[in-house]
């Protein structure tokens, strides 16, 4: 019996940092995909400079999660997406629209990624 | 590639505890006395353990999730098949009476897929070497054969001689290198004092001593450290 309530203690302990975990990184992808929209749509109407510092913001906010995101994603595609940003920041301060938008679709595709990688679902599942 | 070295380290430490602290709570037998279940069980818990150490790049908490929810699941079928014996009977299976009064079931054994030869190995470690001696032979579902031998056949007990055997005491350890059990005195029934006293007669001290057993007669068995 005693281990069954050790059982139970854990099934609970378990589900929790999943839904931690999930709630985690839907939050994460959701301010990202924000700052990135804005960076977006400010290089697109030729706002340079708040384009340049929507990007930075996006690359401290990334910093500072990324630590938190490599307890529970792979730490290849945190990198993968860290690269990125890097590059879009570079992009910005050279003013190259089309290889900046090109880079933050790659962006948002490796957030969405994560996002649908580490949601519950039946494709995930098998 | 130090650093890389360093976290592999680190990493196997982390999951070597997890993994004994998992085993500890399922509470896991030898490897000979396991159900199927259990020993599947076991092999997925190494071979899970074994992905964080050799690929650095995926997070550690997946392996211990993986390795808990295990436990988890074999702590709860372990529950199910105490409670329920058609459920033991679906994971575990059935003990099977291979040869009865020396006659082997060859219908059962097809089924089993066991081989002749395969019975008389495991007879043959049981230092049974005539089927005619064999009462019953049953196939457990861990996968050993428990044999009971025909009453002429069977080791003669004190009883059978009609000897009052004096009922058997239990030695217990109750100093090991060096150190006292505190909790092996209450089952030998017996203290320190008599423990020092028994020790004093060999003209020897606590420390002296590599292994210390007393029943509760106050029989000892003394083996001293090497070098002393």
């Amino acid at each position: 019996m005693r281990r069954l309530i050790i059982a139970i203690v854990i099934m609970i302990i378990i589900t929790l940092i999943c839904c931690i975990e999930i709630l985690c990184v839907n939050n994460i992808y959701t301010d990202s995909s924000e700052k990135l929209t804005q960076a977006v749509t400010y290089m697109e109407n030729d706002n340079y400079t708040y384009a340049k510092e929507t990007v930075e913001s996006l690359e401290k906010y990334w910093i500072r999660v990324e630590n938190l995101l490599s307890t529970f994603v792979n730490h290849e595609e945190l990198y993968e997406i860290g690269t990125s940003i890097g590059k879009l920041k570079a992009l910005a301060n050279r003013e190259e629209k089309d290889t900046f938008f090109a880079e933050a679709i790659e962006i948002k595709i490796l957030l969405l990624h994560i996002k649908n990688y580490e949601n519950l679902n039946f494709k995930g599942i098998f | 590639m130090g650093v890389i070295m360093f976290i592999t380290i680190v990493r196997t430490a982390i999951l070597y505890f997890f993994v004994i602290l998992g085993l500890r709570i399922m509470g896991k037998r030898q490897v000979g006395d396991m159900q199927p279940g259990e020993l599947v069980i076991t092999i997925l818990i190494s071979e899970i353990a074994a992905i964080p150490i050799d690929d650095i790049n995926k997070p550690v908490i997946t392996g211990i999730l993986a390795i808990f929810t295990l436990v988890v699941v074999e702590i709860l079928i372990s529950f199910l098949t105490m409670k329920f014996i058609n459920f033991r009977k679906l994971v575990n299976g059935d003990s099977a009476v291979i040869i009865k009064d020396g006659i082997i079931d060859q219908k059962l054994l097809r089924r089993l897929r066991i081989t002749v030869p395969d019975i008389m190995e495991v007879l043959r470690g049981q230092d049974v070497f005539d089927l005619n001696r064999v009462s019953y032979a049953i196939l457990e579902t861990n996968g050993s054969l428990s044999v009971l031998l025909k009453s002429p056949y069977q080791t003669t007990e004190a009883k059978d001689l009609g000897c009052n055997a004096d009922s058997s005491t239990l030695p217990v350890l109750v100093i090991s290198d060096g150190v006292i059990i505190k909790d092996a005195l209450s089952l030998a029934q017996t203290d320190r004092k008599q423990i020092y006293s028994k020790l004093q007669e060999q003209k020897l001290k606590i420390k002296d001593v590599f292994i210390m057993t007393i029943d509760k007669n106050g029989e000892s068995c003394i083996v001293k450290k090497d070098g002393t």
